[in-house]
């Protein structure tokens, strides 16, 4: 025989017919033998029929003027059905304005400049080149290949720039 | 509902007069005032007009209406400015704020039936106190009369949700009426 617990748990819904057939059959066989259970399957039953009655009267609002809703209801349906207009008027809004009138500045003065390579490279923020990126341990002295062109001729400059000091000298 | 999804715009002011009050009444029970339930009752039959062509005529009307009355209402109440915006679900009835159509229940119906203007009281106060899913599913099975599926369609559980629901709200209101010795 199941558990007065576990029947008790069922006994609102088997009041209320909404229990399975398998389960009716537990929880009748069960109330058959249990004088505490179907007395409380019976107080439930009769609580249940005093619940439907008070609750119906604590939802019933009665007096529903449903036509003035209804003709509400219809001015609503028709604005929604209105194709909205469209307002930009938020746009001239002096906190929209401002930071986009910013942007716009920043972007043309960037594009001005050459684009992010060229404005961005020098200041270490743009990405290194594809050919770098391939092959790291290759250019791990990157920074010192970009200036091999002047220390490819750097004998040159020193000697010149001692020619100039001897030449300011005897002079 | 059909008709309405026709275009049958007679048919969805019928299906309007038949369902608002029981609407209102029932939205009442969570967001605390008439008006604010009037305004929550249109904003459904507004979203049920918008979106009739999702009707599937295989579940009732009133299990879809439910659904969305049902979802309101809960989202009303888990709102954090509700409590801010309606009146204190507290206050007794009859107090100058409250709908007299609430006020009224016990006045109106008193020569059909003995119940006081007390225990209604004390029930109406149980059911406010009840948390809103357990409220829902009690009103829908108890005043409109759903069954259990149609009670976990429209709270979107599972029907043994609704049996474990109805029944702890069935037994915790069953014990404030034997306070009141009804």
């Amino acid at each position: 025989m199941a558990s007065c617990g576990a029947v008790r748990e069922n006994l609102t819904a088997w009041v209320d017919s909404e229990l399975s057939p398998r389960r009716v059959e537990r929880v009748r066989e069960h109330v058959a033998r249990c004088a505490d259970c179907a007395a409380e399957a019976e107080s439930l039953r009769a609580s249940i029929g005093l619940q439907r009655r008070v609750l119906t009267r604590l939802t019933a609002v009665g007096d529903v003027d449903s036509a003035m809703l209804h003709a509400r209801l219809r001015r609503a349906v028709a604005a929604e059905a209105e194709p909205r207009p469209l307002r930009w008027s938020w746009i001239f809004r002096p906190m929209v304005l401002a930071p986009a009138v910013a942007l716009l500045a920043v972007l043309v003065l960037f594009t001005a400049a050459g684009g992010p390579t060229d404005v961005l490279a020098p200041l270490g923020v743009a990405p290194p080149p594809l050919a770098v990126k391939r092959a790291t341990g290759l250019f791990k002295d990157y920074t010192l290949i970009q200036h091999l062109d002047e220390l490819e001729h750097f004998d040159t400059v020193e000697s010149e720039s001692l020619d100039d000091e001897q030449d300011s000298q005897t002079g | 509902m059909l008709a309405v999804q026709r275009g049958d715009a007679s048919a969805f002011e019928r299906l309007f007069t038949k369902h608002i009050a029981n609407v209102v009444g029932f939205a009442a029970r969570f967001v605390g005032t008439r008006a604010r339930a009037e305004e929550l009752a249109q904003d459904v039959f507004l979203q049920v007009y918008k979106h009739r062509e999702r009707y599937e005529p295989q579940a009732r009307f009133s299990t879809w209406l439910y659904r969305m009355v049902t979802n309101a209402c809960l989202s009303e109440v888990r709102r954090a400015d509700y409590r801010g915006r309606t009146q204190s679900m507290d206050q007794p009835v009859g107090d100058a704020d409250d709908p007299p159509e609430l006020a009224d229940i016990s006045a109106r119906n008193s020569e059909d039936d003995a119940l006081s203007r007390e225990t209604l009281e004390r029930v109406r106060t149980v059911l406010d106190d009840l948390p809103p899913q357990q409220r829902a599913a009690l009103l829908l099975a108890r005043v409109e009369g759903f069954s259990y599926e149609e009670v976990a369609a429209s709270l979107s559980c599972s029907v043994s949700a609704v049996k474990s629901l109805i029944h702890r709200a069935t037994v915790t209101l069953r014990e404030s009426l034997k306070e009141e010795g009804v």
